[in-house]
């Protein structure tokens, strides 16, 4: 298991520099510069500029210089939000998106598998088809229409919870529920495919028959098993959830790091995309590992090697 | 089962009365929502106007606005012109720094160094090209400051010479870049000098925190010199992009200003403009087209006039901006105290044919296709498109349109790689020459590969003249150039500021032209006085 570890992290690190190359050369040959704005500025201020952010010399030199420097953890300072290193963005901005992410995720498994199990004993009948008919609303209506609606509703309506803002348990229900939906959705179907698969099968009788506790039998030796493939969508959804709450970081005015990722691109901040973009590869590679690991748990079958 | 329900439902109850327990109407802080994230707080650095507001609270320099956009003396108490006006005398109040270190001319001379500083690339550091030499030892061929026109006398003397008589000096000198900065601290602190705790101030409040990308929180600084009057304790400014989300953060209560007029929904203005909480005033700013002379057919002046004639402005800001915008003949916005800008061309569809055919083109026949360039946004599509309609219908030409990410954009129009391109420019300050010295030849702003000798003339007599009647006639002159006869701009609309505040509540806020409102003129109305005026 360790020489499994081991090597996956040693394969990771060919990845990751990967990354920073393909969003180093992206930006930077992009059109436009990052000190360009409405108002000219004179050429010798904007060759200091370029220094100054070691942007000058060939391009080559460059990135040679940005990859020793982003080797000894120093991801550099960012040209748009002058003043402040992207270490220091992402060290204030990441947490905000790891809770936001983070209960999202608890909500979209926690209902979703809720949903799903109920859904699968309830198979064909008024339970399941209602939970199967939320399921398609829950996919198809997309964030960006669903979080403004729930903003109408529960705040601007009625008062129920902030329509913004952040800092407070109130201030994260609507975002954390509105960014979970469709994910719960989707983990809802998958449950209630793979519990529909496992219910009818001898063993299950067997236990039944044996005189076993109901809620024992769906729980310890059917959803046991019937959970492999909702650990392998976990480890990408973590990883989706945690960094790609942009829509809904935009709409309730989040300080979370999604934003930077645009905004870097638009501002031609080619430190800060390819810090932020390092940060969400080094998470998408850890929580894929996390779940091999945690498959590997669930079903003994599973060899790590 | 039963009972499982029941604490469900008594635990969602509890939920809905914790949540309906409101905060009563704040009184001892202010929240306001101040547009995107502040790309620094450093005055000399900065460009935008979110972080234009911030520095103002927390900075002071020479001279200050008042809620009205007037300037009044800030650190400076008085200030004397030599007879030539070329001499400013600027008298300083004893005052002194966040720290309690007082606040000297010494520091104004070096803060204005280090402004000037080819190494620290100030993008605005040329509003002090007014000043002798000031322009050299920017560009880096003068080495010794000395040599630039600022001295300290005394300790409180401060002696500005400036290359010309320059009547709105004073007004220059509310600018962030012309703000004093503690040498000290940035030696100190580096790059950090300017984060709480750290950042040494002048100005009306201390920066208590800032959150990147969620809010900065200002607290009344007790040694500011007028501190007495300045009126809420606590100022916090959010930091947020998205126009919904400024909005329903007012409405709900959470917010009780809105500044930012990027951050008032388009697609509801018409209902929004009714609602008692809305306010909008003129704003010194422009949105123009700028046209490359460099190339034909684009540089027979006759085509330009016909193009300018044929755009019918009133259509375009009652059916598309709908914020209170005015239709724009000239490129000086009007309102400038003593100036009025030249009439310019209004929407005339014949004589507009008629210039066409005059120039070779009746009825748009042989006229080669044109582009019109436009950096992304629903509304300077809108606008284009409706442009576009009224060429092909009146000029008979057509006309494609084509859009380029910011700073594509930018790098397309500085490189002259474009035929008409969308255009605006913000008044640094009330002086019609902030948007005229756009367009001479070496301005790094005109990007039209206009010039003209007759120009360039007269604007270089209106900055050799003392007289302000003399001068703006001078430059009224040089305004019909560019908008009478040669063209290498349409104008199109005035910008207006919008404002979302509830008046009854708010007090200390005021329409102007610079759409500045100082933080230290605002104070809650408590308990709300009916059928007071806003003021």
């Amino acid at each position: 298991m360790l020489t499994f570890l081991a090597r996956r992290l040693v394969g990771a690190v060919p990845v990751l520099l990967g990354v920073i190359t393909i969003a180093f050369f992206l930006v930077r040959l992009a059109p436009g510069s990052p000190f360009a704005g409405e108002r000219a500025i004179p050429p010798a201020i904007l060759r200091q500029l370029e220094a100054q952010y070691k942007l000058n010399g060939s391009l080559w030199e460059q990135y040679a210089n940005y990859v020793s420097d982003v080797l000894h953890g120093d991801l550099r300072l960012s040209t748009r939000y002058r003043n402040r290193t992207v270490n220091e963005i992402i060290g204030q901005t990441l947490p905000v998106s790891l809770v936001l992410g983070g209960s999202a995720f608890c909500l979209a498994l926690g209902f979703g598998i809720a949903a799903g199990v109920w859904s699968a004993i309830r198979h064909n009948r008024t339970a399941d088809r209602l939970v199967q008919m939320l399921c398609l609303g829950g996919i198809s209506i997309p964030s960006f229409v669903l979080a403004p609606l729930a903003v109408l509703l529960l705040s601007l309506e009625s008062h129920l919870l902030p329509p913004g803002g952040w800092g407070s348990f109130r201030e994260l229900i609507l975002p954390a529920s509105t960014l979970a939906l469709p994910y719960a959705a989707v983990v809802a179907r998958l449950t209630r495919a793979s519990m529909l698969e496992i219910l009818p099968m001898d063993y299950i009788r067997t236990a039944r028959a044996k005189g076993l506790a109901p809620l024992p039998i769906l729980f310890l030796h059917g959803l046991k098993p019937a959970s492999l493939p909702i650990v392998a969508y976990a480890g990408p959804l973590a990883a989706n959830l945690l960094t790609g709450s942009l829509v809904i970081e935009e709409i309730f005015g989040i300080h979370g790091m999604g934003s930077f990722f645009v905004e870097g691109v638009l501002s031609r901040d080619v430190f800060l995309v390819a810090g932020v973009t390092l940060v969400y590869s080094a998470l998408l590679i850890g929580f894929n590992l996390l779940a091999d690991f945690v498959s590997a748990w669930l079903d003994k079958r599973v060899q790590l090697s | 089962m039963g009972s499982r329900w029941h604490r469900t439902l008594v635990c969602a109850l509890f939920f809905v009365v914790l949540a309906n327990c409101s905060q009563p109407p704040r009184s001892d802080r202010l929240v306001l929502i101040n547009g995107p994230e502040p790309e620094s707080l450093d005055p000399h650095i900065i460009t935008g106007q979110p972080e234009g507001r911030i520095c103002k609270a927390l900075f002071e320099g020479l001279t200050a606005e008042d809620k009205y956009g007037r300037i009044v003396p800030g650190i400076a108490q008085e200030w004397t012109t030599s007879p030539d006006g070329r001499v400013y005398r600027f008298i300083l109040r004893r005052s002194s720094w966040s720290d309690g270190s007082p606040l000297t001319a010494e520091d104004f001379v070096a803060s204005w160094q280090r402004a000037l500083d080819p190494q620290v690339g100030a993008k605005y550091a040329d509003l002090f090209h007014f000043i002798e030499n000031a322009e050299a030892y920017h560009m880096g061929q003068l080495r010794d400051f000395s040599q630039v026109g600022v001295c300290a006398i005394d300790s409180r003397t401060l002696e500005v010479r400036l290359i010309g008589p320059t009547s709105f000096f004073p007004s220059l000198c509310a600018q962030p870049i012309f703000f004093p900065v503690s040498l000290a601290a940035i030696r100190r602190e580096g790059e950090n000098w300017i984060k709480p705790g750290k950042l040494i101030g002048n100005g009306p409040y201390l920066l208590k925190s800032w959150k990147i990308n969620d809010r900065i929180v200002l607290r009344k600084n007790p040694r500011y010199w007028r501190a007495d009057t300045v009126r809420i304790p606590r100022i916090e400014a959010l930091a947020v992009t998205r126009a919904s989300a400024a909005f329903n953060l007012f409405v709900s209560g959470n917010a009780d200003l809105v500044l930012d007029k990027g951050l008032v929904p388009t697609f509801f203005l018409s209902d929004l403009r009714n609602q008692p909480y809305f306010h909008s005033a003129p704003f010194l700013a422009t949105y123009f087209y700028r046209i490359n002379v460099t190339a034909p057919p684009l540089n027979d002046p006759r085509v330009r006039k016909a193009l300018s004639l044929a755009i019918d402005r009133e259509r375009l800001i009652r059916t598309i901006t709908r914020g209170g915008e005015l239709p724009a003949h000239s490129l000086t916005p009007p309102g400038i105290p003593g100036y009025t800008p030249p009439d310019g061309l209004n929407f005339d569809p014949v004589q507009a044919k008629t210039l066409l055919a005059q120039a070779g083109y009746a009825e748009g026949r042989g006229f080669p296709p044109l582009t019109i360039l436009y950096n992304s946004s629903e509304q300077n599509e809108e606008i284009a498109t409706e442009i576009q309609a009224l060429w092909r219908k009146i000029l008979g030409i057509s006309v494609s349109l084509r859009n380029q990410e910011w700073k594509v954009y930018l790098n397309s129009v500085q490189s002259l790689s474009y035929q008409i391109a969308r255009s605006s420019w913000v008044g640094d300050y009330e002086d019609p020459f902030t948007f005229l010295g756009c367009f001479l030849r070496n301005s790094g702003n005109n990007n039209t590969g206009w010039f003209s000798d007759r120009y360039e003339t007269l604007l270089a007599e209106a900055s050799a003249t003392l007289a302000p009647t003399e001068r703006f006639a001078l430059l009224h002159k040089a305004e019909a150039i560019l908008v009478n006869e040669e063209l290498p701009i349409l104008p199109i609309y005035f910008y207006s500021g919008i404002m979302l505040y509830d008046g009854s509540r708010l007090g200390g806020i005021a329409a102007n032209l610079l759409d500045e409102h100082p933080f230290r003129e605002l104070y809650f109305r408590h308990p709300p006085e009916p059928g007071r005026p806003v003021p």
